[in-house]
């Protein structure tokens, strides 16, 4: 996947001017920058909801343009919200996106990596941040998907499920997908010869 | 493709009537509103016969503006309308769908109480079901133009507010026939001519309201 002379302006800023990328399949590129950067932006412009003002993205050598439903098929996105409605259950609404987005219900699957099962039959404004976060997460679960856009997925989330996430994201790149991830944190989680961090700080 | 849209059908049901309380609201809101009228134009039923029809409509407006909300607002402050857009079903489609959930969750409960209102205003009763028809077609209507005005604002600021400006002016064409086909009832015809216009501004919006709604999603999200 390649971005290829990306340009950008939100409002009266412009966030990117000329900026280009290639993404490979099998590596884990972590975006980082400081606050207001650009980073959930280009995020929302490799899935497609945003259309960049100038240059494209190629997907496989393809041109992706606004009705290019074929691409939308590969991603997963989960923004820094977790698309969950409060006032269905959990298992309402993981139900639901995974029939929706084709990807395989983690309750069915019977392998409980964030520890939800417990909390199927809550409602979900019952939960706490932490959480709702989990049950977005327990989504990239046995996900075929080959690109995982992922913005900020950690947040609020216990230490000790870092490490299962750690494991999913690994699992995906070695099944030659591509995670592409915004992040605050310290990173040293991560280091790997297939990851590659992208300050963007630096490349602007 | 049928499970998707299946599922986004009962998921948007049951975002919509969270409880049992919601129908009932739309209910009250109906009934206050109606109580109105009898009250201020006193308890002479010629009056009332004469004006019924235009409070039956314009009650009924009332009803959907305050229900405008149930489209979106939750959607986006959860984030899912980008679920939805990268879920493959053409977005137009799941407009539809939405609009419906929304018919079936306010419409829905006005025409069932009708009957019951047709007895407070003083109506004649044998052409009943004509009328429940045409409210079914002006309602349906008023779904359909009502989604395209919360797709318009999604995002602006006081958006409750200019959504009724926006919305009020297309509901016009649809109440005079509205009304129109009630007096006809009212005076123990059956007005085959303004329900072929009914069904003509409904096809008509079934047709356009996918699309508008579609693209002001696709605006929004940039």
């Amino acid at each position: 996947m390649e971005l290829d002379n990306l340009a950008i302006v939100k409002g009266f800023n412009r966030l990117f001017s000329k900026f280009s990328y290639i993404f490979n399949f099998g590596k884990l590129y972590i975006l980082t920058g400081s606050n207001g950067i650009g980073k959930t932006t280009l995020l929302k412009c490799i899935c497609g909801f945003l259309r960049p003002d100038s240059g494209f993205l190629l997907w496989n050598n393809i041109k992706i343009n606004n009705e290019n439903t074929e691409y939308a098929k590969n991603i997963f996105y989960l923004g820094h919200l977790d698309s969950l409605s409060p006032n269905l259950s959990v298992w309402d609404n993981i139900k639901h996106l995974s029939i929706l987005l084709d990807i395989p219900n983690p309750f069915n699957e019977g392998i409980d990596l964030f520890q939800i099962f417990h909390l199927k039959d809550l409602h979900v404004y019952q939960l706490s941040v932490g959480q709702k976060r989990r049950v977005a997460l327990s989504l990239l679960n046995l996900n075929k998907k080959s690109l995982w856009v992922l913005d900020e997925p950690l947040s609020s989330v216990d230490k000790r499920y870092e490490k299962v996430f750690i494991k999913l994201i690994s699992d995906h790149i070695n099944n030659n997908g591509i995670v592409i991830m915004s992040s605050h944190d310290t990173l040293h989680h991560y280091k790997k010869a297939s990851t590659q961090i992208i300050n963007l700080d630096v490349i602007k | 493709m049928k499970s998707k849209m299946s599922s986004i059908f009962y998921r948007e049901l049951k975002v919509q009537n969270k409880s049992l309380k919601d129908p009932l609201f739309v209910i009250g809101v109906y009934l206050s509103l109606l109580l109105i009228f009898p009250l201020s134009l006193g308890p002479s039923s010629n009056l009332l016969k004469n004006f019924s029809p235009a409070i039956i409509w314009t009650c009924s407006l009332i009803t959907f503006l305050t229900a405008i909300e149930k489209f979106f607002i939750s959607d986006i402050s959860e984030g899912y309308l980008e679920q939805l857009f990268l879920s493959n079903l053409p977005l137009s489609v799941i407009v539809l769908i939405k609009a419906l959930c929304h018919w079936i969750s306010v419409g829905f409960p006005l025409i069932i109480l009708f009957p019951l209102i047709s007895i407070f205003l003083n109506l004649p009763l044998n052409l009943l079901w004509i009328i429940c028809f045409s409210l079914f077609l002006g309602t349906l209507s008023f779904s359909l133009i009502g989604i395209m005005g919360a797709a318009l604002v999604l995002g602006a600021k006081k958006s409750n507010v200019i959504v009724i400006l926006i919305i009020i002016p297309l509901t016009i064409p649809i109440l005079i026939f509205g009304i129109s086909s009630t007096l006809f009832c009212l005076e123990g015809l059956i007005p085959y001519s303004t329900l072929y216009l009914q069904c003509m501004s409904l096809s008509f919006l079934l047709a356009i309201s996918p699309i508008v709604t579609s693209s002001a999603i696709k605006i929004y999200l940039e």
